[in-house]
């Protein structure tokens, strides 16, 4: 740009998009300090007193939640990553009857709206006896998750050298030492892009525990922080602090890869 | 890939081979046959029936289907979803692509990686919060109004979300400036892959900006337009997350979707058949979306 004057004006005007973007996370977290009368008095900005005590008032009541998040999420992404894995080095190493109808049906698994299933899965899951457990929350969500990460998979390991498969087939290496020693260690990095893409997936899934796993024992994080109480005075700062506590568990995976996140984050696109 | 075939005397190892890699894609099939195909089937089976999500299921053949025609709901949530497809797309393709564009040409690093991080921590929150932070931003004695009032546009304010004539307005301005999303993250790294030499070479030639934006990045950005354009309908078709918190449809039927209206019609109403039915229907309608784009919608080959 040849401009000094347009130069500055872009600037000025990514500064107010970005200024825009984060004011409302700003406000957020600000409110979740402020009493109701706070909130009234000054709307935009921090107030003092900070009432730390609204963080502890939530957190107590989400506690649980956050904990079953984790474990779900945790259970999410060990399932995701051993069945796609599996199923990746399938489609990419092997030739046999049926792979390529088979890896269309998966995919065509991607289409099918998933309000169209929902009460389906539930009546599944309810015969299975899977209701209100753990195990409902990681079952199904990752049948679906495993769609997308079998494929960015499949993909990665179609590019893998053939001829270090070869030679560890000359070696005398069954296909499953191939797979632990070769095709996996090799497939690290899109399956560090796989685990984070299921992370995000697994803690901000809504609907299918809103429906399957309400109870106060199983549910998430974010159906808790739904259900947050205080009294009328302390609303809704104590519920800010709620959202702002179920935020942090992905804020700390963010900070800690970055890159892998915003990787897993434009996973498929590149592809498609 | 041909595998090498072990050359082994013993018949029981050559059929182990065979079935190997049916081992292999079991689980995901297991799985996937499980929860996903049956209950395809099955909701597609049960569009048929008149059904209670029970035991109460009678074979009502179409008659699910010609319901739809006369149920006011889902016409005013078909004219919702078009005007929401719309508006999505135009969010899409207009501010996240011109804010990459911008973060490209900022010329510092250090600002163009800060700008980054402001438009993409939004993203790791979940979306959940979001949802309830602009519910509480549009609420009467929220953010939007106490700054309306603050800048003297009082005569504005209202309940955003309660108001027929906002609501759907609301809904759609939702998390306003649409930048936070995979959107700009995929213009950002379709504009990173252009070659530098394309761009020397139309510069020496002379062009403005706009020229360069219309005649060379959005022509080499087809194919990222082609992915974000079909997830957004797609997504669009499917989203109700949002609405059922924000609005649940209301006031009335004015920010009603299908998925929301069929999500009542299983969960509230029990008129799961009926509601299976309405699944269908949208199911075709996204196949059929992603059908034409794959088959008209072409990607000119850029010189790759």
């Amino acid at each position: 740009m040849k401009l000094k004057s347009a130069r500055i004006m872009m600037h000025a005007v990514i500064i107010l998009v970005a200024f825009l973007t984060i004011y409302p996370l700003f406000i957020l977290v600000a409110s979740s300090f402020k009493t109701n009368i706070q909130i009234y008095e000054n709307i935009f900005g921090l107030s003092f007193p900070l009432h730390f005590e609204h963080y502890v008032i939530a957190y107590k009541q989400i506690y649980s939640g956050l904990v079953n998040s984790v474990i779900v999420t945790c259970g999410n992404i060990v399932l995701t990553l051993i069945i796609s894995s599996m199923a990746g080095y399938a489609f990419a190493c092997f030739r046999f009857p049926g792979k390529n109808m088979l890896f269309f049906s998966m995919m065509m698994m991607m289409m099918v709206p998933y309000f169209l299933i929902l009460t389906p899965q539930f009546i599944v899951s309810q015969r299975l006896g899977l209701l209100n457990t753990y195990l409902v929350q990681i079952l199904p969500p990752s049948s679906a998750f495993a769609i997308l990460s079998t494929f960015l998979i499949t993909t990665h390991m179609e590019s893998l050298p053939r001829s270090l498969f070869e030679m560890a087939s000359i070696e005398g290496a069954g296909s499953f030492t191939t797979f632990t020693r070769i095709a996996i260690p090799l497939s690290k990095p899109i399956l560090v892009v796989v685990t984070i893409t299921n992370t995000i997936s697994s803690w901000n899934n809504y609907i299918w525990p809103l429906v399957a796993a309400n109870s106060r024992e199983v549910r998430p994080v974010v159906l808790a922080i739904t259900k947050i109480t205080a009294s009328a005075h302390q609303m809704p700062g104590v519920n800010f602090a709620g959202y702002v506590l179920s935020s942090i568990p992905l804020m700390i995976v963010f900070i800690f890869a970055t890159k892998p996140f915003v990787e897993g984050m434009t996973a498929g696109a590149v592809k498609a | 890939m041909r595998k090498i075939q072990k050359h082994t005397g013993n018949g029981r190892r050559s059929v182990f081979t065979k079935i190997e890699p049916y081992l292999y894609i079991l689980p995901l099939f297991l799985l996937l046959g499980t929860f996903k195909m049956y209950s395809t089937v099955y909701a597609i089976v049960k569009s048929f029936y008149q059904w209670d999500g029970g035991r109460i299921s009678v074979f009502i053949g179409m008659q699910n289907y010609i319901a739809m025609f006369s149920d006011k709901v889902f016409g005013q949530s078909m004219m919702n979803l078009g005007i929401i497809v719309i508006t999505s797309i135009l969010k899409v393709v207009t501010i996240p692509l011109i804010m990459a564009e911008f973060v490209m040409r900022v010329k510092s690093k250090k600002a163009a990686d800060f700008y980054k991080y402001a438009f993409i921590v939004p993203m790791v929150i979940p979306s959940v919060v979001i949802i309830m932070l602009w519910r509480w931003i549009y609420d009467y004695n929220g953010l939007l109004n106490g700054i309306l009032s603050m800048i003297g546009l009082e005569r504005f304010v209202t309940s955003w979300l309660g108001d027929a004539k906002t609501a759907l307005g609301a809904v759609i301005g939702y998390n306003f400036p649409w930048v936070a999303g995979i959107q700009f993250l995929i213009f950002l790294s379709g504009l990173q892959n252009i070659p530098d030499g394309i761009y020397e070479s139309v510069e020496l030639e002379g062009i403005t900006p706009l020229q360069r934006l219309f005649y060379i990045d959005i022509p080499l950005l087809a194919g990222q337009f082609r992915y974000l354009i079909i997830t957004t309908v797609v997504t669009a078709f499917q989203s109700f997350e949002h609405i059922l918190l924000l609005t649940n449809g209301g006031p009335g039927a004015t920010t009603m979707v299908p998925a929301l209206h069929l999500y009542n019609q299983s969960f509230s109403y029990f008129n799961m058949g009926y509601a299976c039915a309405l699944g269908t229907v949208l199911f075709l309608m996204t196949s059929f979306i992603s059908y034409i784009n794959m088959k008209y919608i072409r990607t000119p080959s850029a010189s790759e």
